[in-house]
């Protein structure tokens, strides 16, 4: 076996595989999610209206301000 | 185990990985039905590599020197697939829905698979060979394949110029004479070219090379390691050949996906490939305009390499050590150009227009097995002439 070879083949391989992948991410959009609210009334999803700070974060950071 | 300890570990290990997340993620884009077609390309890749079943070797031995086993090998493929695909394709053996691969009968054909037989002397490899050899880690033979892939999208460009030459339409023998007719027709003449062979070889050399031949490695221990004999690789391209018509819906294919790749290449090159008359309308649009991983002929080009690629590391045969001169590298630009060229004029290669279109029963089939095989004359000629291989007399 050659490393030399190896190296090229999986080279060559690599660039394929991220080639295709690019190709994929071009014609494959994903399809638009539905909205927490929509797929479930009733539910709140608006952080700003929780009592408490989104779980792991210091309760005076909040993504409403941002 | 002496065969386990000569694998490459690594490499194996690697292919696996990869195969279980291509299948998942072709399971989860597109479907289960996708993701199994990847797995039948793999079984092929195996095939392919473990039987060392090549067209090109194979033609290149019978002409230089009348040894047939391979060419026997495949003609037992045709009939065998005769058998179960016509009827298949023919609505008779079930409710499948199946079609043949029919192409037509005229010019295009003629010229395309002519030159796709001196392509593949040229080029080292068929349309299977090139694949199931770079999965083998073999560097000339990725060069082929990239000019295969240019080649073929040349071809695609071209393509509605030779179909303005004259032709006789496509031609179905099973819808010409009934399905059984055919079927018979095509064995009848089958067996008087094995025989024809098999006599020549017997002429030459006072015996046959065997089809199948035993080896110190048991059953099971050969199946993963290899080598196989070549009745082992007819028994496996029918079984894997058979699952993408039921599959896939038509027969195993190679060279599309080519042309696709070398224009979707193109078109990111900003070519006007969307203009060429070929891209234009049916599945090749449609193609054009999709994820790689819809078209079924790519999903199982990638199958296998990455099987070939497997068997080689199982075998410990993975990217064998090589030396380029600079008449090879030549000969496999100009071999892969001539592939591509000649599989697109010839609506396929030697599997998707040979083997394809002989088992589903059409005539473009024959024709492109006689102007392959001629092909192959030539470029056997060129090879001796350009000193890629040596006279029979002092190569022996």
């Amino acid at each position: 076996m050659s490393t030399k070879n190896r190296i090229i083949v999986g080279t060559a391989l690599g660039i394929a595989t991220i080639a295709a992948l690019v190709d994929h991410t071009r014609y494959r959009v994903p399809a638009p999610v539905a909205s927490v609210e929509q797929a479930q009334p009733g539910f709140e999803v608006n952080p700003c209206s929780l009592d408490a700070a989104p779980a792991g974060l210091d309760a005076n950071i909040s993504p409403c301000s941002l | 185990m002496s065969s386990a300890r000569q694998s490459d570990h690594v490499t194996v290990m690697i292919v696996v990985t990869a195969l279980f997340g291509a299948a998942l993620f072709l399971q989860h884009e597109f479907s289960l039905q996708q993701a199994l077609l990847l797995l039948v390309g793999v079984g092929l890749g195996v095939t392919l590599l473990h039987a060392a079943f090549g067209f090109t070797g194979a033609w290149r031995s019978y002409i230089r020197d009348r040894r047939g086993a391979g060419i026997r090998a495949q003609l037992l493929l045709l009939g065998l697939s005769s058998m179960l695909f016509i009827p298949i394709v023919a609505g008779v053996a079930g409710d499948y829905a199946a079609s043949a691969a029919l192409g037509p009968v005229g010019v295009s054909v003629l010229v395309g698979a002519l030159l796709f037989g001196i392509g593949m002397q040229l080029g080292g490899g068929c349309g299977s060979g090139t694949l199931f050899t770079v999965g083998g880690g073999h560097v000339r033979m990725l060069i082929t394949l990239a000019f295969f892939i240019v080649g073929a999208t040349l071809g695609s460009a071209h393509l509605h110029w030779w179909l303005a030459l004259p032709d006789l339409g496509r031609i179905s023998l099973p819808e010409r004479f009934g399905w059984w007719q055919a079927v018979l027709l095509q064995l009848l003449v089958l067996a008087g070219l094995y025989l024809w062979v098999k006599s020549s070889e017997r002429r030459r050399h006072g015996e046959l090379q065997a089809l199948h031949h035993g080896a110190r490695r048991g059953g099971l221990e050969r199946l993963v390691f290899g080598p196989w004999p070549l009745s082992w690789g007819v028994a496996g391209l029918l079984l894997f050949g058979l699952l993408t018509l039921l599959l896939a819906g038509h027969p195993w294919t190679i060279t599309f996906a080519f042309g696709l790749w070398g224009a979707k290449a193109a078109l990111a090159l900003g070519l006007p490939v969307e203009s060429w008359p070929y891209w234009q309308s049916g599945y090749a649009s449609t193609a054009l305009h999709s994820s790689v991983f819809a078209d079924t002929t790519s999903v199982m080009d990638i199958g296998i390499i990455l099987g070939a690629m497997l068997a080689a590391a199982l075998a410990g045969r993975f990217a064998p050590d090589s030396r380029m001169r600079g008449r090879d590298l030549a000969s496999a630009v100009l071999g892969g150009l001539l592939l591509g060229y000649g599989a697109r004029l010839a609506f396929g290669c030697n599997i998707g227009a040979l083997l394809a279109g002989i088992s589903t029963g059409s005539l473009h089939g024959w024709l492109w097995l006689v102007a392959g095989f001629s092909g192959s004359i030539i470029g056997v000629w060129l090879r001796l002439r350009w000193r890629l291989d040596q006279p029979v007399e002092a190569a022996s």
